[in-house]
């Protein structure tokens, strides 16, 4: 009894497994096959509407929920994707600023003397007992310790401390425990950092001048370590004299905070330069 | 399986049923009343995929989790294994196919030979329905699973090109997934459905 049901089911299963794969043939092959379609779409398409009004209200409600749901998940996407925007902005601004930055330093011109120069990108800050920038330029460019640092402006940023195959690091005049010599007003003068201060004090031994706030303060040609006459700083405030001994203080044009590029010369020039 | 293996609650779950059972269909051949008996429920179930494949095909499609719907129709066909005989399991399988395929604008008949396939896995599959939550749940899974890659394999053999390959992967990982959670949420319904070793 068993083996004929099974046997009816195979049966059963194959011809309907049969008239599937009939319909199929059917309606691919002629293009006429449409009469079952629309035979029995024609009666279900009611039925649905029927459907649709009655359980519309519970739809739209689940819906409704589902879409504060959606519509949580897809602010939290959009403020990422405006936080990740923003970032890619700021980015950009920079790269633009760099670029405005070497742009301005190629067009440089320095006073009097033809030096080598080795445009260079900030790439890092080192805060703290000795503040220095980091240059992406090093021994294999010709940057070597000693060279003078301009910034876009062809203000004089600072010096070379420390250089290697890749990179070095610059000192700016405010963290530079060397003095520079300067000229101020015709007569010669030396610069020192203040601790803890972005100033720098001026003294002039020799002949001190009479000078005024707001006099600009230029590297001297007595100077070994910076070619003459690069634009240092200007004086704030009111110069005093002691003795013979003018004393001062000086801002310095640059900001090595903001700089983002700049241009190292190679100083003193070389023999053939 | 021997009964004495079997949980106490199958046995005694199997012998309410047949109880059940054995008042409809008495203890000799068919009489006239009981025939109608049986095509009467056989009706009723056609009935019921009707209105299974109504709903799937205008309300629960809108209800989608993760872009896809639980697919009801196969859950039904599997549950009507409990009461149907092998028969009428494949027939109801074919019709509810065919009403999908003629709501649908796919080419008519791959629906009915993936359903009329899914509903005799259903019906080789009866027994294993009454033994648990889990079992039967996995049961509706593995149909379901089967359904859709029948389905998919017909559909590209019979040129269906249209067939986008990321979302017939994504409904093939994801409706049997919401056809097991639905299958253990209704089994203390449907589990009143099941009656053993009906042939």
């Amino acid at each position: 009894m068993y083996e004929f049901r099974s046997r009816g089911r195979t049966l059963a299963l194959s011809l309907l497994l049969l008239v599937s794969l009939l319909l199929s043939t059917l309606e691919v092959r002629a293009d006429s096959w449409g009469v079952l379609r629309v035979g029995l779409g024609s009666w279900l398409v009611p039925l649905q509407r029927l459907a649709v009004e009655v359980f519309d209200p519970l739809v739209a409600t689940v819906e409704g929920l589902a879409g504060i749901a959606s519509l949580r998940s897809e602010n939290a996407a959009l403020r990422a994707q405006l936080a990740e925007t923003q970032a890619e902005m700021a980015a950009v601004e920079d790269q633009l600023a760099r670029l405005d930055s070497l742009e301005r330093l190629v067009d440089l011109d320095l006073p009097d003397v033809e030096q080598t120069r080795t445009l260079a990108n900030v790439v890092g800050r080192q805060v703290g007992f000795e503040f220095h920038l980091r240059i992406d330029k090093g021994l294999e460019e010709g940057v070597v310790a000693g060279n003078p640092v301009l910034d876009e402006n062809g203000y004089l940023l600072g010096r070379v401390g420390a250089s290697v195959e890749d990179f070095a690091t610059v000192i700016p005049l405010s963290a530079d425990v060397e003095g520079l010599t300067v000229l101020v007003a015709g007569s010669v003068g030396v610069l020192r950092p203040q601790v803890g201060s972005e100033l720098l004090s001026l003294e002039v031994v020799d002949s001190p001048p009479i000078v005024a706030e707001g006099e600009d303060v230029v590297t001297s040609q007595l100077s070994v370590s910076f070619p003459p006459g690069l634009p240092v700083g200007s004086l704030v405030g009111e110069a005093q004299v002691v003795g013979s001994v003018l004393r001062g203080t000086v801002k310095p044009f640059s900001d090595p905070q903001r700089a983002r590029a700049v241009l190292v010369v190679s100083w003193p020039p070389g023999p053939n330069e | 399986m021997s009964n004495r293996l079997r949980p106490r609650s199958y046995r005694s779950r199997r012998d309410s049923a047949r109880s059940v059972v054995r008042s409809f269909r008495g203890a000799t051949a068919f009489s006239p009343f009981q025939r109608s008996l049986r095509w009467g429920r056989g009706l009723a179930w056609l009935a019921g995929v009707v209105a299974v494949v109504v709903l799937q095909t205008s309300v629960v499609g809108r209800l989608q989790i993760g872009g896809v719907s639980p697919d009801l129709v196969i859950m039904v066909v599997a549950y009507s294994a409990f009461r149907l005989r092998d028969n009428g399991v494949i027939m109801l399988g074919f019709l509810a196919g065919l009403l999908l395929d003629a709501s649908g604008t796919s080419v008519i008949g791959l629906l009915a030979f993936a359903m009329t396939l899914v509903a005799w896995g259903a019906a080789l599959s009866r027994e294993q329905g009454g033994r648990g939550v889990m079992v039967n749940a996995l049961r509706i899974l593995l149909l379901t699973l089967a359904g859709i890659a029948v389905h998919t394999v017909i559909s590209i053999a019979f040129g269906e090109w249209s067939l986008a390959i990321w979302g017939t992967l994504q409904r093939i990982a994801l409706i049997p997934v919401l056809n097991f959670l639905l299958a253990m949420v209704l089994f203390p319904l449907t589990s009143r459905l099941w009656v053993p070793s009906l042939k």
